[in-house]
């Protein structure tokens, strides 16, 4: 009896494996490492920590929490003020105090939204704005208390941090809808709906948006009315939002394509084919655009669309690599490393591998 | 391993909902996964109305005077007992395996449905780009799926919140689950010909373990997988009504 027992509750914690593997554990990364830079510090959020490495040479400084967490953050977290605002995949927002280094407490934690907090917030006045995927955008105060007065809530997840020009917030839905909103109270100031989900910020350059729609391409709005003024359809599905210069968008999509397209028609002035999917933007230092993909592939890329591969490993690369003043940050997925530093000649200057605690 | 099970699990799901799409449903996740449990639950009928059948052999087998004195005979021999009634189980038919084995069968299918359920809903990023990579390109742009069914966002665990009770969580569909859980094992529960104690002793124990570890996994998990339960339940309970073999009486308080 005491054996059947045994193997009755074996049987159900099998059960509970199987269900809890490939799917169901948060403990497993479910998206990318965040990054952000400020000052002299690189963060880095991924899966159950925040660490703050040393930019020039990737050395860990001190990490939060000390032992991890349930708790997931893939959102690169936001400096304000001397604190860092963290946006957690278990509903909450975070505020650390910067000085602390990782230890005692946060200063405050928000725990009024209902879903995951995919994006990072953004910071207006002191008043932070964190889109959730319970369709809300979450105004929140220095002291971590919902500001009054403010309110916005769509029938659809928000995955994109809101882009703020003044007063005002542009935000997308992950259903295929752009708004301008009063950052004052969240009263929208115009909207329209461009019909395909889209999970990135737009670019905001010179009065236009530039969003990656993504089964249509990239949509071009005036941010004035939200009327739609340019549009590039590619041919893959494009998730991240377009790098914006001197004239020309440049974006690649799940079929590997990089485009560069004029801001001025939507003409296209070069294509190229990189070995497998792009989910990043493309950055550029010096003359030269760099992208990762998800086989694992740096390109560098002139100007005039031929591409050079110049590093790979095990893994992949699906986030926007972050500049620094001479060099890139890769941040990757499926290996031991979170993240890569390249220069501008794809040389490795330093790795990151988080140390087990 | 179950991969190629789970994507074709995702596409026909993914089709379901583009059906309740066109028909102007938006919200329609929810309804398509009652949809498809109903479905799984009629191509799994065969098995299940064999295990009926293995059961209700085994309990003629249990309650036949055979086995009776073999019983008696090889009381304090196990090892005898066991090979008499592996030769009585071939003499009569019966498959040993037959009443658990459809159960079994049946795990690796709720593990796909889950890993589908929570693959489709896509509520990460990396769970999006890789959805991306499994779909049909005809059902491309029906991605990503809706999650929201109700009062439920399928992605997460379910919780309903009152206007007049808005920090407590109230996990209806947990409730429902245990419930339902908890009258399918009941109502299907056979009367152990024997006296054995031990038997019914596992009996009872299997009525009240499942149904809370349903419940638990309910409570824990997306509520995808919760709804997945319920209706299940509620189909096997439906299932067996219409085979004749539900036992109300099960249901009444026994008094000694």
């Amino acid at each position: 009896m005491k054996n059947k027992k045994i193997l009755i509750i074996l049987a159900l914690a099998l059960v509970a494996l199987g269900l809890s593997a490939c799917g169901g554990n948060q403990a497993q990364p479910v998206s990318w490492p965040g990054l952000e830079l400020d000052g002299d510090t690189l963060y880095i959020s991924y899966n159950q920590v925040l660490y703050a490495i040393n930019p020039d040479n990737g050395v860990e400084q001190w990490r939060y929490p000390e032992k991890a967490s349930k708790t997931t953050f893939f959102a690169p977290v936001v400096p304000e003020a001397g604190s860092l605002i963290l946006a957690g995949y278990d509903n909450k927002l975070y505020s650390l105090d910067a000085a602390a280094e990782g230890s005692g407490d946060p200063e405050w934690i928000y725990k009024v939204a209902r879903n995951r907090f995919i994006a990072n917030p953004v910071v207006l006045n002191g008043t932070i704005y964190a889109a959730n995927a319970d369709g809300a955008i979450h105004a929140v105060d220095a002291q971590g208390e919902a500001v009054e007065g403010f309110e916005f809530e769509t029938d659809y997840p928000l995955w994109a941090s809101p882009v703020v020009d003044g007063d005002t917030l542009y935000q997308v839905s992950q259903h295929g809808e752009v708004y301008a909103l009063s950052a004052a109270d969240g009263s929208i100031m115009w909207e329209n709906d461009l019909g395909n989900s889209i999970v990135s910020s737009p670019a905001l350059v010179d009065g236009y948006l530039y969003i990656a729609n993504m089964l249509g391409g990239i949509r071009v709005l005036d941010s004035q009315n939200g009327n739609e003024v340019l549009t590039f359809d590619s041919v893959g599905w494009v998730w991240e939002t377009p790098m914006v210069q001197d004239g020309v968008m440049y974006f690649g999509d799940l079929e590997g394509n990089l485009y560069a397209v004029s801001t001025e028609d939507a003409s296209l002035v070069w294509d190229t084919k990189l070995d497998s999917a792009i989910v990043a933007a493309p950055v550029m230092l010096g003359e030269k655009l760099f992208i990762g993909t998800t086989e694992g592939s740096i390109y560098s890329i002139d100007l005039e669309g031929s591409a050079v591969k110049v590093y790979s490993l095990e893994g992949q690369f699906y986030g926007t690599p972050l500049v620094l003043e001479d060099a890139l940050v890769f941040p990757v997925v499926g290996n031991d490393m979170i993240a890569l530093a390249l220069d501008a000649d794809g040389h490795e200057v330093w790795t990151f591998v988080p140390n087990k605690k | 391993m179950l991969d190629p099970i789970v994507n074709a699990f995702i596409n026909v799901m993914v089709w379901i909902a583009e059906l309740f799409n066109n028909i102007g449903v938006s919200h329609g996740f929810g309804w398509t996964i009652i949809i498809f449990t109903i479905l799984i639950r009629l191509a799994l009928y065969p098995f299940t109305a064999s295990q009926v059948k293995s059961t209700k052999a085994q309990q003629e087998f249990m309650a036949s005077p055979e086995w009776q004195k073999i019983q008696k005979k090889y009381a304090n021999d196990k090892e005898k007992l066991a090979q008499e009634q592996m030769r009585l189980y071939q003499e009569m038919g019966i498959n040993p395996l037959g009443a658990c084995l459809p159960t079994v069968l049946q795990l690796p299918i709720i593990f796909a449905l889950y890993w589908s359920v929570t693959r489709a809903l896509a509520s990460t990023p990396l769970q999006l780009v890789n959805l991306l990579s499994i779909v049909s390109d005809k059902l491309s742009y029906m991605i990503p799926l809706s999650s929201t069914f109700l009062w439920m966002d399928l992605s997460q665990p379910e919780r309903l919140y009152l206007p007049f009770l808005p920090n407590l969580g109230i996990p209806v569909l947990a409730i429902l689950v245990m419930i339902t859980s908890y009258l399918q094992t009941k109502l299907m529960e056979t009367p152990t010909a024997s006296n054995d104690s031990q038997s019914q002793a596992m009996t009872k124990m299997m009525s009240i373990y499942m149904p809370v570890f349903i419940g638990w996994i309910s409570y824990t998990y997306a509520s995808g997988l919760a709804l997945y339960f319920f209706v299940s339940n509620v189909a096997t309970i439906l299932q067996y009504a219409i085979m004749g073999r539900l036992n109300f009486k099960n249901l009444l308080p026994k008094f000694k």
